[in-house]
């Protein structure tokens, strides 16, 4: 009797000793583990904090951007219109009627030349068809625009189907491909150039391509000339990437991947 | 039987007395899913072991070599089971190609080196010892690897990116619960042959100590499983 409550006792310090190191040992697992997760939450609400940072600098820089461009387009195109109308009807001699005539009838084209001018570039900093419609719809729209002009024609093509994505989202691809065409426009001098929208399985493959006089794309960029360094900003912030492939001579070829998770 | 109760200082009533709770908890919280099914098996087969398997052996106990034959038969199929359920739920958290390759490797070699053990255990002209050799090194290894996959798992979980609760990880539960056991089982093996006759006292200290652990992983089973999440979790 005495030998089987002596052996029972040996047994239970054990018993007593291995359930508290094991307890300890499940303690202390969760306990690093608890600061680790601290730690990994602290991370990540940076990271998060960095990265709207990030999204508000390159709104101020799409901004900033944009009013660069209704300068120009006023200073360059609108203002010459009005200025040489103003110059046509200051300069109007009545006695010489057939003459009077004619400049009247330039300086009301000229005025419809800064009213399409003005229309087109309202129309080309409008984001509300994408709020209203979609990305699509926006870029049909900015195709039919840029094909008006007859400087360029753009060939649009969308394939597989198509995911719909935030405004915000849709708002910074639309003018990813915006600035690219105008890029092709002001540089390329091509006269075609094509759009294609591939609607893949988890991802949204862009290319925007012409055969024009190309680039060479190791070359750094000139001092406010960064745009191409600006749309791939753009794409790593929609957790994108983007490809580059040109050679002076033989057009560009421009692709960027949105992946659609990360929106 | 009454002398195995005292014997065990009645951890094998513990272990029971887990095993029923355990089934209970599962059933209670089935979700119809592989971990789910083996943990139950597991467990069921487990208290079959500790009831009717050690019913059977003490009835048969006059046809000491065919007891002796069923209850290492029993043991090393409830090796085959504890390794398939323990390797599925713990492969799930281990994010590791070449383990997965390895343990594809080791579940194969444990499927064809069983039915070989089964024969042996009940082939009349094989010495005793033998039999118990071979299937005390079938556990061992079964054990060992098992721990080792759990080891492998808690540098895992610190290598991870910490975003779920470890409370709310029914594979952390079962890890922690089973640690005791991975590292009792090996030393009972190592320590049970030489302690059988030379001291009675620490031979059932030793298995005392022993269904204690194993008593603690179902324990952990039921913690598990109480964390409503997919076990493999």
């Amino acid at each position: 009797m005495q030998k089987a409550s002596y052996q029972l006792t040996i047994f239970l310090i054990v018993a007593i000793v291995l359930i508290t190191t094991m307890v300890a040992f499940i303690i202390t697992v969760l306990y690093f583990y608890r600061k680790k997760q601290i730690d990994f939450e602290k991370n990540l609400a940076k990271t998060r904090l960095d990265h709207e940072k990030e999204i508000l600098a390159t709104q101020v820089e799409i901004q900033e951007q944009t009013f660069q461009h209704i300068s120009k387009e006023i200073h360059d195109n609108i203002n010459l219109s009005l200025t040489l109308t103003k110059l046509n009807l200051h300069t109007l001699d009545w006695t010489q009627q057939e003459k009077a005539e004619q400049k009247i009838k330039n300086s009301i084209d000229l005025l419809s030349t800064s009213i399409t001018q003005l229309n087109d570039l309202s129309k080309s900093l409008d984001t509300d068809t994408i709020t209203r419609h979609s990305l699509l719809m926006a870029l049909e729209e900015e195709r039919q625009r840029i094909n008006k002009t007859d400087c360029i024609y753009i060939n649009y093509e969308v394939l597989g189907t198509p995911v719909y994505m935030n405004n915000q989202a849709e708002i910074v691809i639309f003018r990813i491909i915006q600035e690219s065409l105008n890029n092709i426009i002001k540089h390329a001098r091509a006269k075609t150039a094509d759009l294609l929208l591939n609607y893949h399985p988890g991802y949204l493959e862009v290319t925007i391509s012409d055969e024009g006089k190309g680039f060479d794309p190791s070359q750094q960029p000139k001092v406010g000339h960064a745009g191409l360094r600006n749309m791939e900003n753009r794409v790593k912030l929609l957790g994108g990437s983007m490809q580059i492939q040109s050679e002076t001579g033989k057009g560009s070829r421009l692709n960027f991947f949105i992946p659609f998770e990360k929106l | 039987m009454h002398d195995l109760i005292t014997g065990s200082n009645y951890t094998i009533v513990l272990v029971v007395l887990c095993q029923i709770i355990s089934i209970t908890i599962i059933l209670k919280n089935w979700r119809s899913e592989k971990a789910h099914k083996l943990m139950l098996l597991y467990t069921t087969y487990g208290l079959f072991i500790f009831t009717l398997g050690h019913y059977l052996f003490f009835s048969l106990k006059q046809y000491y070599v065919t007891a002796i034959a069923i209850n290492e038969s029993l043991n090393v199929v409830f090796a085959v089971i504890e390794i398939s359920a323990f390797t599925h739920i713990l492969m799930a958290s281990i994010n590791s190609k070449s383990l997965r390759i390895i343990n594809r490797g080791i579940i194969i070699f444990v499927t064809a080196i069983t039915p070989v053990l089964l024969i042996t255990i009940f082939n009349e002209k094989v010495d005793k010892t033998i039999k118990r050799y071979i299937t005390d090194s079938f556990s061992f290894f079964e054990i060992t690897y098992i721990g080792i996959l759990i080891l492998i798992y808690f540098i895992s979980i610190f290598k991870s990116s910490p975003e779920i609760d470890l409370k709310k990880r029914p594979t952390f539960w079962i890890c922690s619960f089973s640690i005791l056991y991975t590292i009792s089982l090996p030393l009972t093996i190592l320590l049970l042959e030489h302690f059988r006759h030379a001291n009675r006292d620490i031979f059932q200290i030793i298995v005392s100590l022993h269904y204690l652990s194993l008593s603690f992983v179902y324990i952990g089973i039921s913690k598990a499983t109480l964390c409503k999440r997919p076990l493999t979790n």
